[in-house]
């Protein structure tokens, strides 16, 4: 551990150069600007970007990238919590309640909470990944495809505390999710299913449409049929309201410190990522909680807890990427590809290799954090004024903004009619007071659920006790178990107390 | 209105739970075979479909179409169509216009600045600064 914080030390006196200071500052503003366009979105900026880094240095190079990845989930909140729209995938639990903060006339305060949380959530991350990056990515390569199918069932088990009051149109939502998802290529089989006999949807459906249709146009729609009601206009945004009480700190305080190290856990994890994160820790969050049933009202907690972990799962998908050459998230895969361009190979040896690319590159880790931190405050006078718009010329620049970032996903048209079309399905959702929430987190883990169930029967021809077969998946199926009853426990101990 | 979303859930359950048996099968190799989850999804939404349907039409709480709503997809069809003649940008700009001017009444210099703007602004960002290859549409 002291060896690493020598090496640390070493790596801020190399990354305090002029090319790796402007390049760090250019990807945290370009990453804000970027996660706050909506459809955009972390994988699509280090795509555009990675061209213009080949002439550079590869610490230089993979600084500006880096700094941009995790800037993109700064970015994302600030659209979430204004417009209803998260900015990236990881943002769309912020919007649930960070867009309740707005309606309520407090959206200085939820940026604020983002921003904080954010910052937090990714030094924890940053620093985990300092101490024992290596290490953490050895337990996350202890997880074959049983442990991660139960991991997996395991959130899908607490979907319950998304739901709602209503259980009904919580799980006809969560069965959309399921459905959206079995569109496209079988992963285990590798064969089409449901696609209709249309090329777009053999790689199955674009989250991002779907995501921007399913709060962006449906929004929309809504704002539209609000006319006259228009409360929202008439707040008064005042820059006083965008600080934090001492108790508002202390409260969020603890709820960002453990999802940032539970979000850190879940980027080690191959293939999990951001919105992953984001999502299970808003679910345990809302579990363990005191105020955990007014999640989704327009608590600041709720927008603590996504932020943090989506922050700490950028930073944690670093350590496999650095120490293995396994990416932990899409962006990461990327910037694995970007490496090997530069004709770096990630793994073990590339810690005692190529230390002055290792440690320069975790140096500027802080010194990135610490300029989002103060870019997206310097910029919150100027995005609350967009607040302060109306309705009736809110709607329609919106719309302008969710197809162009529909279309830009898969630069195809069809992603704007899917968009229009799920947008109008969605209104109709909301009129029968469906939530989004469970849909979404259905959509996102009920394929990784499926490919690793079959993958693990497959690795047993069909013999169950694969989920049985260590200590980790009976930690998780006991916690299944508990997840399972404790709702009803919690009926019962209630019930029993209105009668006494 | 808030039964047809329960309502269109209905046949998209039963679909699903035909094509899972029928075509890709439950149990295959001994192991779960590519219909076992969409059987599952289909179940439940047949379930929560007519579980919700029938909630709603007891309840009798009738929630009318809003014409502004029928309005406005109608438009933003007609202007996502449009874009294959004259281009993304444009399309939308002169749908913010329209809809500032005529649908919600607004002077006509601001509808215009509004219009114009967002056009610029996104033609800027996307098209420039991201390479973006937006629709140019027929007239190029």
């Amino acid at each position: 551990m002291f060896e690493n914080m020598g090496l640390l030390f070493w790596g801020f006196l190399s990354v305090f150069t002029f090319d790796n200071i402007i390049a760090c500052l250019f990807g945290s503003v370009a990453g804000i600007f970027i996660g706050a366009m909506p459809g955009i979105g972390a994988l699509t900026g280090v795509a555009v970007l990675l061209p213009l880094t080949f002439s550079m240095n590869p610490t230089t190079a993979i600084i500006m990238l880096a700094a941009l990845y995790y800037a993109t989930m700064y970015g994302g909140s600030i659209s979430a919590v204004l417009l209803n729209i998260p900015g990236d995938t990881p943002a769309i639990c912020t919007a649930l309640d960070g867009y309740k903060l707005t309606q309520k006339g407090v959206p200085g305060k939820a940026l604020t909470t983002c921003f904080m949380s954010s910052f937090l959530g990714g030094t924890i991350g940053i620093v985990i990944l300092t101490l024992s990056g290596s290490a953490l990515a050895r337990v996350g390569l202890k997880f074959g495809s049983p442990e991660l199918a139960l991991l997996i069932f395991l959130a899908m088990t607490s979907i319950g505390w998304l739901l709602g009051d209503d259980v009904v149109s919580g799980l006809l939502a969560t069965a959309l999710g399921l459905m959206f998802a079995t569109v496209g290529t079988d992963q285990a089989a590798g064969y089409l299913r449901f696609y209709f006999g249309l090329p777009n949807l053999m790689a199955g459906i674009s989250f991002v449409p779907l995501v921007i249709g399913m709060f962006g146009f449906s929004q929309v729609i809504e704002l539209i049929t609000q006319r006259g009601s228009d409360e929202r206009a008439k707040i008064k945004i005042k820059l006083r309201d965008m600080f934090l009480t001492w108790t508002e700190i202390k409260r969020l305080l603890p709820v960002q410190l453990r999802n940032g190290l539970m979000g850190t856990f879940v980027g080690v994890m191959p293939g999990a990522g951001g919105t992953s994160a984001s999502f299970i820790s808003y679910i345990f969050e809302r579990r363990i909680n005191k105020i955990g049933d007014k999640f989704g009202t327009g608590v600041i907690e709720g927008c603590a807890a996504p932020e943090s972990a989506n922050n700490a799962a950028a930073a944690g998908a670093f350590a496999p990427l650095l120490t293995f050459g396994i990416p932990g998230s899409s962006t990461t895969a990327l910037l694995l590809g970007g490496l090997m361009m530069w004709g770096l190979q990630p793994g073990p040896l590339l810690f005692t290799e190529k230390p002055d690319f290792v440690w320069p590159l975790i140096a500027s880790f802080y010194l990135g954090n610490i300029i989002c931190l103060i870019v997206c405050f310097a910029s919150i006078p100027l995005v609350m004024r967009a607040v302060s718009v109306s309705n009736a010329i809110l709607a329609p620049v919106i719309f302008a903004i969710c197809v162009v970032a529909a279309y830009t996903t898969n630069n195809s048209m069809f992603d704007v009619f899917f968009m229009m079309g799920v947008g109008g399905f969605s209104y109709f959702l909301r009129l029968s007071k469906v939530p989004a929430a469970p849909l979404l987190l259905a959509f996102v883990l009920s394929p990784m659920l499926e490919k690793y169930v079959r993958q693990s029967f497959d690795m047993t021809r069909g013999d169950p006790s694969i989920f049985i077969r260590n200590g980790i998946c009976w930690t998780f199926i006991v916690l299944i178990f508990i997840f399972c009853i404790s709702p009803l426990i919690v009926k019962r101990i209630k019930a029993a107390k209105k009668t006494s | 209105m808030n039964k047809v979303a329960p309502f269109i859930c209905i046949p998209l359950g039963l679909y699903w739970i035909v094509m899972g048996i029928g075509k890709y099968g439950l149990w295959i190799s001994n192991g779960p075979g590519g219909g076992l989850f969409p059987v599952v999804c289909g179940m439940l939404l047949i379930g929560c479909g007519v579980t919700l349907f029938i909630r709603t039409v007891k309840a009798k709480v009738h929630i009318p179409l809003d014409k502004r709503a029928i309005v406005f997809v109608a438009s933003a069809i007609v202007i996502a169509l449009s874009m294959y003649v004259i281009g993304m940008i444009p399309a939308l700009g002169i749908f913010i216009l329209c809809w500032l001017k005529f649908f919600e009444k607004q002077p006509v210099v601001k509808s215009a600045v509004l219009g114009i703007g967002t056009a610029a602004f996104l033609f800027i960002v996307f098209r420039l600064l991201l390479k973006v290859p937006l629709p140019l549409g027929l007239l190029g």
